[in-house]
């Protein structure tokens, strides 16, 4: 019969094996904040853009605004319908939509990030404990380790 | 030292010269092995340093063309498009995912961002001549970089082969004076 695979108990590793182990959790760690970073900044640019409607809905057909041509170069122009927005939806697609159905897919988004962004920190903390398992063991044999020494 | 009496570049860069005889050279500069060998360490350093810095400086300044040549593109559509008595539309950026179009009944007039909190604006032909005077004004800065740069690489490998011909002029004098003393044995 095949044996089940079980857990081994850190204090039976060798210092070797527990620093390869020390060294994948913190490359997992790091992979794991990148992941973090990268949602709270897409959160943040959701908030904006729920703004920028927000910001446009006391405007008018016709009326008058200071408009980006480019990063540099701006020009003074009528809406032509504030109520109507070019979305980005993702993969490089725009809808047009109306101001509701706009803030509606942008609260949408914003939802599930948030709910991807508990995830990931739910695991961030999972992580930094068993790295500091990892890191207590490590020491635990090498004091084990150097009071062996000195006793011979 | 006698190298920066010779040419230097635009900005000032001293030219390396080849060390033909290493021998004379030693006994122009007043230099032992050892001291020739930190001079060039030291020249080669520095060299290294410029090298990177003028690099890093023209990547900043090529990035900005691409925006140029966007705007003057931009600027001819509306120059056409007031020739032919035409309204511009757009879409324009609300924020990173959102857009709305917008109309320019004459476009007659545009604004330009010049930094340092600084916006102007423009009627179309002066706004062209401005960023066509810029654009060429930063093409020239990254032409001039670039020659810097291939310059500073011929230096650099001038240097390279000084150090190595002080290296091996060491090694050959250390290797003579063993078979004297092997001889005299």
């Amino acid at each position: 019969m095949a044996e089940e695979p079980k857990g081994v108990p850190l204090s039976e590793l060798s210092l070797q094996q527990l620093g390869e182990l020390q060294k994948n959790c913190e490359q997992e760690l790091n992979f794991f904040q990148e992941s973090f970073n990268a949602l709270k900044g897409l959160l943040t640019r959701n908030e904006k853009s729920i703004s920028a409607l927000d910001d446009v809905k006391i405007a008018t057909a016709g009326h008058t605004a200071l408009i980006p041509l480019s990063e540099s170069l701006y020009i003074r122009a009528e809406l032509s319908d504030p109520s109507k927005h070019l979305v980005e939806i993702g993969t490089g697609y725009f809808v047009e939509l109306d101001r509701e159905k706009a803030k509606a897919i942008f609260d949408r988004k914003k939802e599930h990030i948030t709910k991807q962004v508990e995830t990931v920190e739910g695991i961030l903390k999972e992580k930094r404990r068993t790295r500091a398992y990892i890191s207590d063991a490590f020491q635990t044999k090498v004091q084990s380790q150097l009071a062996t020494m000195n006793t011979q | 030292m006698s190298d920066t009496a010779d040419s230097l570049s635009a900005r000032g860069i001293p030219k390396s010269e080849l060390i033909e005889d290493v021998e004379s050279w030693l006994t122009k500069e007043k230099l032992s092995i050892e001291e020739a060998e930190v001079v060039l360490r030291e020249k080669y350093g520095k060299y290294k340093y410029v090298e990177s810095s003028m690099l890093a400086q023209k990547v900043r300044m090529s990035e900005k063309i691409p925006e140029f040549e966007n705007s003057l593109s931009i600027i001819d559509t509306l120059i056409a498009k007031r020739a032919a008595d035409e309204s511009f539309e757009t879409t324009f950026l609300l924020s990173d995912d959102v857009y709305t179009k917008a109309t320019v009944q004459k476009p007659e007039k545009v604004s330009i961002w010049l930094g340092a909190n600084v916006m102007v604006e423009y009627d179309l032909e002066n706004a062209r001549k401005l960023l066509d005077k810029n654009r060429g004004s930063v093409q020239k800065v990254v032409d001039e970089l670039t020659n810097e740069l291939s310059y500073i690489k011929d230096q650099i490998t001038t240097t390279e082969v000084n150090m190595s011909h002080i290296v091996n002029f060491g090694v050959n004098k250390r290797r003579a004076a063993l078979a004297v003393n092997n001889g005299a044995k």
